[in-house]
């Protein structure tokens, strides 16, 4: 499996070169969205000190941490996506690639890696690279396996949320508009849960855990709040997220080849 | 003729009633995202006016941004695309009427189906939920934003027509144009909130036009005689840019009846 990846990037990386324009184009066109958030919160703090306890750095580095991990989503896992399987499904490659004794959802997944998550990784490791540096967070290794235990389950959890949206394609097949619900719900991120009211931050923890990707592992990292362990859970919450999506894909996809719509 | 292509374009746009749906809901939350914050901006200021701005002119800023923003997105630069790599292009061409017009009267459709499907229940929800003023001089604004939406067009325009240059695709230049726009325009932060070198800076430039001007229309932040210096200012873009637009589109079209698209 890993061998049949290896040929897959190879194959991508051939495809970028030959439409280069478009490759660098789309990474500088993915790093301004992240730059605008930066600008938005440079703007903001020419008036205020802290917004709710938090200092510019501080965000910097809330925000710095979701970009890294919606990097590496945007770069490997994009394949799995309300529109792509949409598209997937009309034209009839789904039905193609369920013939292959292969598990579709990894078929999805290798098939496509997105250049233009590159714009996200490069914000992210800017950013918080910036950040710990302006808050002298030191890397000791105990951070080091924190931070990496973090981006896994933040990947995990953005993977989950969207593979639950595109599971509904299975039943509603024009699931593309989805996104438009979908991408507004993740900028919840870009801003510390708790300037959102209790409900909301419930919302956010419990239901949709994007709390879990960035706005409880910073605590951590800043060292501040109550809830500052709640980043070992990180992890946690997205393997049950997981776990959760990948029962409901295999639902949808039992559902779909039984009525053979 | 040309009003046909409008009537045709709105006929096309019913099938997607709840694509549009979508977008409202996805437009509602973004709305909500952005009152958390300026509400907590406010309350970490302890003022009640940030730069001529109390929190009710802000939350009124940003309702009238969001229907603006719809209006002016139709992602038409993607239709230039597919017109030119489906060689739709060329069946247009055959009739008699211009392209750029035709493309203008296209986007009428999507204009008013917006309007009704977006931009009024955005903003009927917000007055019955929030509590946002109406416009200072109605007549004004709404003659600056009908400048400003002709300007935006002839940049869209200008990006689309990268489709006749380039083998790639549009869409890194056209996210990177709005991503630039999105802040030189005012359309995240009002430029009164911006540092003056910045705010400078983006009076200079044809983005302003498009948020700026209405909105400072819109909360009475200009009145009187200066209200016509600023449909000046709009026009004289919408002069440039609307020439440079032909000029290009001449290029263009020159190319494509020479190398046969």
């Amino acid at each position: 499996m890993f061998k049949l990846w290896k040929q897959l990037v190879k194959m991508n990386i051939k495809r970028w070169m030959e439409y280069r324009a478009d490759f660098f184009i789309g990474i500088f066109a993915i790093f301004l969205t992240n730059v605008i958030s930066i600008v938005f919160f440079w703007v903001i703090f020419q008036h205020i000190p802290v917004l709710n306890g938090w200092r510019f750095e501080q965000i910097l580095f809330l925000v710095g941490l979701s970009y890294l991990s919606f990097g590496i989503w945007h770069t490997f896992l994009t394949g799995v996506s309300p529109h792509r399987l949409e598209r997937y499904i009309v034209n009839g490659d789904f039905d193609r690639m369920l013939l292959v004794p292969f598990n579709p959802l990894l078929l999805l997944i290798m098939g496509d890696i997105d250049d233009d998550g590159f714009g996200d990784l490069i914000a992210g490791i800017l950013v918080l690279g910036y950040a710990s540096n302006a808050l002298s967070i030191v890397w000791t290794l105990q951070n080091i396996i924190l931070l990496t235990l973090t981006v896994i389950g933040a990947v995990l959890i953005i993977f989950s949320v969207v593979l639950l949206f595109a599971t509904a394609t299975f039943w509603i097949i024009r699931s593309a508009m989805l996104s438009e619900i979908l991408y507004p719900l993740m900028r919840f991120t870009e801003f510390p849960l708790d300037i959102y009211n209790p409900f909301i931050i419930f919302l956010l923890t419990f239901v949709l855990p994007f709390g879990f990707i960035n706005y409880y592992p910073a605590q951590f990292f800043l060292g501040k709040g109550l809830w500052m362990y709640a980043a070992y859970l990180t992890p946690i919450v997205g393997l049950i997220a997981f776990v959760i999506s990948y029962s409901a894909w295999k639902y949808g996809i039992k559902n779909y080849t039984s009525t053979g719509s | 003729m040309y009003l046909d292509v409008t009537a045709l374009g709105i006929k096309e746009m019913l099938a997607y009633r709840t694509e549009f749906f979508a977008r409202l809901v996805g437009a509602l939350i973004n709305l909500a995202v952005l009152w958390f914050v300026w509400n907590a901006v406010f309350a970490a200021s302890g003022l009640a006016v940030i730069s001529g701005f109390s929190l009710s002119a802000m939350i009124t800023y940003l309702v009238v941004s969001s229907c603006i923003g719809p209006l002016i997105n139709s992602g038409f630069e993607y239709e230039i695309e597919w017109d030119v790599r489906t060689g739709r292009l060329s069946t247009i061409l055959t009739k008699p009427v211009s392209y750029p017009i035709f493309r203008i009267f296209k986007g009428f459709s999507n204009t008013i189906f917006t309007l009704i499907t977006n931009v009024l229940p955005i903003f009927l929800i917000s007055i019955l939920l929030i509590n946002i003023s109406l416009p200072v001089n109605f007549l004004a604004f709404l003659i600056s934003v009908v400048l400003g939406y002709f300007v935006n067009y002839f940049m869209v325009f200008l990006t689309g027509m990268w489709a006749f240059w380039s083998t790639g695709s549009v869409w890194g230049l056209s996210l990177s144009r709005r991503m630039i726009s999105d802040v030189m325009s005012g359309a995240l932060i009002p430029l009164y909130f911006f540092p003056t070198w910045f705010a400078d800076i983006a009076r200079l430039l044809p983005f302003q036009t498009v948020f700026h001007i209405p909105l400072s229309i819109y909360l009475g932040k200009i009145v009187g005689i200066d209200i016509f210096y600023l449909f000046v200012q709009q026009v004289i873009w919408l002069v440039i840019l609307g020439f440079l637009s032909y000029f290009v589109w001449k290029i263009a079209e020159r190319k494509v009846i020479v190398h046969g698209g």
